[in-house]
């Protein structure tokens, strides 16, 4: 039972971006489409996975005091080869992630849950948690994604689903900067009516 | 101190092991990511002007006053040289020629690798461009790798290769002049280049 | 004279235009997270500036003088995050020895910035449009200083927005993103802008 809750709490319940509102930068920068948002939303939950992996295992062998640049050294090396790994084999999803690759080394969803749930629990738990919040965070992402180009480009995936007249003059403020925080603002708005019917 | 010292060394331990991995998977891939960048470009040359069994690398100094900024390295392939390649058939006959355009764009460098023929007039038509490389803003800029952008420069010569807004033939992009403009005023300026390295080589 | 004109025009890019949070992103969490109180935002504001300024130029040094001589660019990553947390503890260390009243003021925000992704965007960013060094510093400065003006706004509006009659459900987060997506469209009119 605790397994499973472990796995889905990430999920709706404590939610990353929706309920903590962590991870804010990548999250409206990165959802102008689904391809970048689903590529985004693996890389970071890959990173998360690793991190908590070896932070568990090796939490007992840091001393207390320089445990957050330890944390840093581990998260920024998945990164890093996360960052490599893509750039050989998907460059075209490199290409359009660009800047926010690296970034995901001060994504404080990792260091958050390296910090609050991997150095205090067991290797399988931590697996468990990073597997959960890394989707709740890819599913977050992708939410958010469909919602700004479906309404700013007329499209899913690149592929059209609106007719042409509204592609032709679609909304185009839901793919620029103002729509990500307007569209991120009123989701959050309807998980809190959600919170409150429960 | 003794204790400092020790997470000093806990410190470095880590760190080193980190990158020691890490130089083991740049090792693997960097390779790849070379290889990849190589396929790119040879691929975006067989498009743009297809039909060609050999590139010639050829290049001629020019003199273009770049945009010097004072704060930037470089201006982003503006000056200097100019590089492009000569597409020859099996017979060895020369086809067109291949060059890649940069253009200052909004928030980037745009690159365009460009296929020119020659007319009957001895004029350069372009025969066919693709945007390599952009980052421009998603939903404006970005809309200059569609097919509706980028097909319109088949067909057109010096002459008529400008933005409307400038009295030539390309329409923008819209609420995008700036990106439209570089990629525009980049392919014109490279074939005026191109005319001037063809001519010094003729002569 | 062109020095001077580049400058300037950096300046200009780097505040309103390309601004670090409204138009690229960074530095999202303090934005929602610090903005809540006007004398915090302006404390937070310029520690960011401080710490911005520092980062770029440390970091641009070791990128040119350390690793790539070296080979080693692809420990970019990790190279810069080091030291920009290695720099804020020291920075920490130094304002609280130095000046303790400026400690008491900007200390409590200074352990935020580390993960803050502004700090390391703009190292980033420096190194891949390559500037220069002046032009780094000078980027890291700017940048911060755009920073510092919409987290100041914010604290502003969200101050006033305290006693607005806000529905239930968009109170606190959801309206602090409706208010910065407002602040976005109103940045997003320098959009196109050049100089």
């Amino acid at each position: 039972m605790s397994t499973v809750k472990e796995l889905t709490k990430g999920f709706v319940k404590e939610n990353p971006v929706f309920v903590m509102a962590l991870g804010m930068c990548p999250t409206l920068a990165v959802t102008t489409s689904v391809e970048n948002a689903i590529g985004m939303g693996l890389a970071a939950t890959f990173v998360l996975i690793c991190s908590n992996i070896i932070i568990s295992l090796i939490k007992n062998l840091i001393p207390s005091k320089i445990r957050i640049p330890c944390y840093i050294v581990v998260i920024a090396s998945f990164v890093t080869i996360v960052d490599m790994a893509m750039h050989a084999y998907v460059p075209a999803l490199h290409k359009s992630l660009g800047l926010f690759i690296p970034l995901i080394v001060v994504n404080c969803i990792i260091l958050g849950r390296a910090e609050a749930f991997a150095s205090k629990n067991n290797v399988f738990k931590s697996m468990l948690d990073g597997i959960g919040m890394g989707l709740g965070f890819t599913l977050a992402l992708v939410v958010l994604g469909s919602i700004r180009e479906v309404l700013g480009a007329g499209q899913f995936l690149g592929m059209n689903v609106l007719p042409e007249a509204y592609r032709n003059l679609p909304m185009l403020a839901a793919i620029l900067a103002p729509g990500a925080f307007l569209t991120l603002g009123l989701l959050m708005g309807l998980m809190e009516i959600f919170k409150k019917k429960q | 101190m003794m204790y400092y010292i020790k997470l000093g060394f806990v410190l470095l331990l880590i760190s080193g092991i980190a990158a020691g991995i890490l130089a083991f998977i740049n090792g693997k891939t960097e390779p790849i990511i070379q290889m990849n960048a190589e396929l790119e470009e040879s691929n975006a040359r067989a498009e743009v002007l297809p039909d060609v069994k050999d590139f010639v690398l050829d290049s001629l100094a020019v003199e273009v006053a770049a945009e010097e900024d004072p704060l930037k390295m470089s201006s982003g392939g503006g000056g200097g040289q100019f590089y492009y390649y000569i597409g020859k058939d099996e017979a060895g006959n020369t086809i067109g020629y291949v060059f890649k355009a940069y253009g200052k764009g909004y928030s980037s460098t745009v690159q365009t690798m460009v296929g020119v023929k020659v007319n009957e007039a001895g004029e350069f038509v372009v025969n066919k461009i693709k945007i390599t490389y952009q980052s421009e803003t998603p939903g404006l800029g970005a809309n200059c790798t569609s097919d509706n952008f980028m097909g319109q420069f088949a067909g057109q010569t010096p002459a008529t290769l400008a933005v409307d807004k400038d009295g030539g033939k390309i329409t923008s992009i819209t609420g995008a002049t700036i990106t439209s403009r570089a990629v525009t005023n980049s392919i014109r300026q490279g074939i005026e280049n191109l005319k001037t390295a063809t001519e010094g080589a003729q002569s | 004279m062109q020095f001077i004109g580049s400058m300037f025009t950096l300046a200009i890019m780097s505040i309103f235009v390309s601004n670090f949070v409204l138009s690229r992103f960074l530095g999202l969490c303090p934005y929602i997270g610090v903005s809540k109180k006007l004398d915090s935002a302006v404390g937070m504001g310029m520690a960011v500036i401080f710490v911005m300024t520092l980062a770029s130029t440390i970091t641009w040094l070791i990128q040119y003088y350390l690793l790539v001589p070296n080979n080693l660019g692809y420990l970019q990553t990790i190279a810069f995050i080091l030291t920009i947390a290695a720099l804020v503890q020291f920075v920490e260390m130094v304002i609280q020895k130095m000046a303790p009243a400026l400690y008491k003021s900007l200390g409590v925000f200074l352990p935020l910035i580390t993960t803050n992704c502004a700090v390391l965007g703009v190292s980033i960013l420096n190194i891949t449009e390559e500037y220069t060094f002046i032009g780094s510093v000078m980027n890291g400065f700017f940048s911060g200083v755009g920073f510092t003006l919409v987290l100041v706004l914010m604290a502003g509006i969200r101050e006033r927005l305290e006693q607005a009659e806000v529905p239930v459900t968009m109170k606190g987060m959801p309206i602090a993103l409706i208010v910065a997506g407002c602040m976005a469209l109103a940045f997003g009119g320098f959009a196109g802008f050049k100089i």
